[in-house]
Formats: structure tokens, C-alpha cells, sequence
């Protein structure tokens, strides 16, 4: 493949990708993760061409297993995504109008301590 | 023709579809159905390859198609007996471990695939740029596969990790990866002796990746797999590039820009975010103003 076309396709999915197809407030930039991980499950595709134009039987082998474990990791990203889609829609119907600005990263205040 | 023309004639209408649930999932009115054309799309393009393998060669009995759709549907069942949580109560030990499981399974493919590249293209002797992704990948998926490992050990509780690292720790890991990096220009530059050095690189990846591993704070652990995330997005792109494949190298960069996304502007999940962050996960609260006592 041209080196220059290879280049100019990366240069443009990053631009669309920082710049805005990728953007959500902070408390979904995980989904944001998680839906890149979920496209990340095109791996399998990539060891899907290898093992159909496998030339040789060990070639074949090895790429069965990786295709065996694409395809175990693209369904574990799209369980997970599942998840937290599922999880945003369960949150707002238990509570309608509070914690909706809760800051993401509520980590243990010390002076919290329960019995002290 | 090549099978690279085939994924991306199909691999476009099924951007097209990502694109749109992109969008879709972005905007919080719109219903979150719309996670569904994902795997769509992604059963789009398989089935795409797989039909486009069948018609491309009518020899007597190939079943390579066949063993295709085995592995497909072994691991996406083995994926799917993961026990699951119960409802509601998805906790932040729960989700790095899945994306533990998921850096395993991404790490050991591009192992695999880097390994099937390595031997096919070291045979050409010109084809500098090649050898040098399949060394990289090489290093990308052992590094990637060994963290999730680790990863995957100290959530369930088998190791237990370290604060960072000293001094001498740190020196000795800038170490070790000068030497991998050492051995992996050896192998890309004289292919004739390479074995030797690719091995003992794979060996001394295992090993930085498990010193780095183990030495990350618990809480940061969702980070540094958010890192190794946009690491395999490189992977991918790299991949796209060695079977010409236009869909391989857009979605590969997708992937890297939401790594740096998540990275850069500190991410949370709805999964986790409305409840205590370390609800039994973490024996002591952070105290970033510690002093060691004598």
C-alpha cells in the first residue's frame, strides 16, 4: 500500500475522531473507551484475511487461535459497552434529577472513616 | 484481487453504520438501541469475507471458511459465559477486569499475527518497512497480552502490586527496554539472523510488561489500560497498512483518538461513577501527603 494514501487516512480518522465524533461530556468519556474497544473488535477481521488466505497448515492453525481469541475479546468490549449503556439508563430512572453533576472520580475522603 | 478490496467494499457501509450509532450514542435523547448496529456492522463485514473467500477459489473441498466460523463462534461463546455481575452493582474491580480479558485476547491476535507476518515477510529480504511492523507488533501484543495478565491476576486477587517504582526500579526498566529495543533493530536489520533476537526480545518484553505491571497504583490501573488500549489501535493501523486495508487503518485510528480522549480528560463510567469508587477494593484511603516514619 502507498505509505503517502496510509497517511493521509490515519491523519483523517484522528482529526475525526479528536476532534469530534469522539467528544462527550466527561462523566461519558468512558464510553467513549468502551466504544473504541468495541472497534477495536475489527481485529478480528484482520486475523479473519489471514486465515482464508492461509497458504500453508501451521499459518492456518495459528491464525484460527488468534481469530478464536479476536473474536473473544470483540464480544467481551460489546458486553461491556452494553453494560454501560444499560447501566446510564437504570441511573436515571432510580434517580431522575440528583447526581447529575456528581464528579466523576469520587474517591474515599479520609476524615470519612466509618467507627473512628 | 486481494481480500483487503473485499473487507473494505463491505467494511465502508459498515463505518457508515458505526458512524451513525457514534453519533447516536453521543446525543443522551437518542435511545441507546442504537448499540445494536455495532455487532451488525461487525457480523457485516465477516460475513462479507467469509462469502468473498468462498467465490474467490472453487477448489474441491477448501475448509479454511469453515474453521473460520469455528473460531468465531467458539470465542464469542466463550466470551459470553464470562460471569456476568449482577444487575446494577458493577463495581470498578469488575470493569478492569474485563478489559483485562480483553487486552489478553488483543495481545495474544496480534502475537499471533505478528508472528504469521514475521515469517512471511522476512523471507523478502527488501521489504524493510514490513519486517519493522511485524517487530513492533511482535512487541506491541506480548507487551499488551502480559499486562492484561497481570492486570487480570491482581484484581483477582492472586498478586498484589507495588506503589510506583524507585529510582533504581525505574532505571532498571529504561534499561531493559533499550535492550528489547536493541534486539528488535537487530532482528529488522539482519533478517538472515533474527530468530535468537526475537525470542530473547519476546522473553524480555514478558518481563518489562510484568515490572511495569505490577508496579502501577491500584486506582490507576483503568489508565494504563486505556494506554495499552490506544497501543493496539497503532497495532491495527499497522495492520491495516500490511494487508492494504482502508477500513483497518480508519478504525485503528478511531481507536488511538479515543484512547487519547479518555486518557487526556480523565473518563469516568456510568457503570461505577454514581457509587463509591473502592467499595471494598481498596483497604486504605490515599493519602497523598504521607510521610514514612522510622
Amino acid at each position: 500500500m502507498d505509505p503517502t494514501i496510509a497517511g493521509y487516512i490515519v491523519l483523517l480518522a484522528l482529526t475525526l475522531g479528536l476532534s469530534g465524533a469522539l467528544r462527550a461530556e466527561r462523566e461519558h468519556c468512558g464510553r467513549g473507551l468502551l466504544l473504541v474497544i468495541a472497534l477495536a473488535g475489527f481485529l478480528v477481521v484482520a486475523s479473519l484475511a489471514t486465515l482464508l488466505t492461509a497458504g500453508s497448515g501451521t499459518i492456518m492453525i495459528i491464525a484460527a487461535i488468534a481469530t478464536f481469541f479476536a473474536a473473544q475479546s470483540a464480544t467481551t468490549g460489546f458486553l461491556l459497552l452494553r453494560q454501560e449503556i444499560h447501566a446510564e439508563q437504570h441511573a436515571d430512572q432510580a434517580m431522575p434529577e440528583t447526581n447529575q453533576n456528581t464528579p466523576a472520580r469520587t474517591t474515599q475522603q479520609p476524615n470519612q472513616k466509618q467507627g473512628e | 484481487m486481494g481480500i483487503g478490496f473485499y473487507i473494505d467494499t463491505v467494511g465502508f457501509y459498515a463505518l457508515l453504520i458505526i458512524l451513525v450509532a457514534l453519533t447516536a450514542l453521543t446525543d443522551p435523547k437518542k435511545r441507546p438501541s442504537w448499540i445494536w448496529a455495532i455487532p451488525i456492522a461487525l457480523a457485516l463485514v465477516l460475513i462479507g469475507t467469509i462469502v468473498s473467500s468462498f467465490r474467490g477459489e472453487t477448489s474441491a473441498f477448501d475448509w479454511r471458511p469453515w474453521l473460520a466460523i469455528l473460531a468465531l463462534g467458539l470465542g464469542v461463546a466463550v466470551a459470553m459465559r464470562r460471569p456476568k455481575s449482577q444487575k446494577n452493582t458493577v463495581h470498578y474491580i469488575d470493569l478492569v477486569r474485563g478489559i483485562s480479558i480483553i487486552l489478553i485476547g488483543s495481545g495474544i491476535t496480534l502475537t499471533l499475527l505478528g508472528t504469521i507476518g514475521w515469517t512471511q515477510y522476512s523471507l523478502a529480504v527488501s521489504s524493510f518497512d514490513l519486517r519493522l511492523i511485524a517487530v513492533i507488533g511482535l512487541f506491541i501484543g506480548v507487551w499488551s497480552a502480559t499486562t492484561g495478565l497481570m492486570f487480570w491476576l491482581r484484581t483477582n486477587e492472586h498478586l498484589s502490586g507495588s506503589d510506583d517504582p524507585s529510582f533504581g526500579q525505574r532505571l532498571g526498566q529504561w534499561l531493559v527496554l533499550a535492550i528489547i529495543v536493541i534486539l528488535g533493530l537487530i532482528a529488522v536489520v539482519k533478517p538472515d539472523s533474527a530468530t535468537a533476537p526475537l525470542i530473547l526480545m519476546m522473553v524480555l518484553a514478558v518481563e518489562w510488561a510484568a515490572l511495569t505491571a505490577l508496579a502501577t497504583r491500584q486506582e490507576n490501573l483503568i489508565w494504563a489500560q486505556a494506554k495499552h488500549i490506544g497501543f493496539i489501535g497503532a497495532a491495527i493501523v499497522m495492520l491495516g497498512y500490511v494487508q492494504a486495508s482502508i477500513l483497518l487503518l480508519a478504525i485503528g485510528s478511531l481507536v488511538v483518538a479515543g484512547a487519547i480522549h479518555f486518557v487526556r480528560r480523565e473518563g469516568s463510567f456510568c457503570q461505577i461513577n454514581r457509587r463509591e469508587f473502592y467499595e471494598n477494593e481498596h483497604k486504605e484511603p490515599i493519602d497523598f501527603n504521607h510521610q514514612p516514619r522510622d
